[in-house]
């Protein structure tokens, strides 16, 4: 699997581990990789991808009454939640609207074919000054 | 206030920001081991 996840144009290297059940992925700067297409690599080899914990650069912007973290160039939109967040980042993310922010947490499972945009439980958010 | 409400179709119109993008996933798995 280490394999066929390192042929998606943009990741710079892979690390499995069966034991812990774990794909850990890091990916190169201005790629255009989406989670949903790992994940179908992921499945596509015999394994079925259960939650994930990511970090991704966006612009968090508003979307009919939701918080969305969006990477307009890629065409991908995370919708950012309030579940179990730890007190402070809820007001964080309100006051980073139209910012570009770093944003780590969890990405739940998807079914195949799911629409909507993927959930985004963010536990950290950082400021980028790059612009 | 007027208000204007973005839709994710609209997410195309919005500059690009160079580096928005995933830079590391945990992807946890299930199967075959």
């Amino acid at each position: 699997m280490r394999v066929a996840v390192k042929t998606i144009d943009g990741i710079d290297s892979v690390a499995v581990s069966l034991n812990r059940g774990l794909v850990f992925i890091r990916l190169r700067a201005n790629n255009r990789v989406t989670l949903e297409q790992v994940r179908e690599v992921i499945r596509q080899g015999g394994f079925t991808p259960k939650d994930a914990q990511v970090r991704v650069r966006g612009t968090v912007v508003p979307d009919s009454g939701h918080l969305t973290l969006a990477l307009p160039g890629i065409g991908v939109a995370f919708r950012l939640v309030a579940d179990s967040q730890p007190p402070g980042v809820i007001g964080a993310l309100d006051a980073a609207r139209g910012h570009v922010v770093i944003v780590e947490g969890r990405v739940p499972e998807t079914a195949r074919g799911t629409g909507g945009p993927p959930r985004l439980e963010a536990r950290v958010l950082s400021k980028d000054s790059m612009r | 206030m007027k208000r204007i409400t973005l839709t994710l179709g609209m997410l195309w119109l919005l500059p690009a920001v160079a580096g928005a993008q995933l830079q590391e996933i945990r992807q946890t798995i299930f199967g075959m081991d």
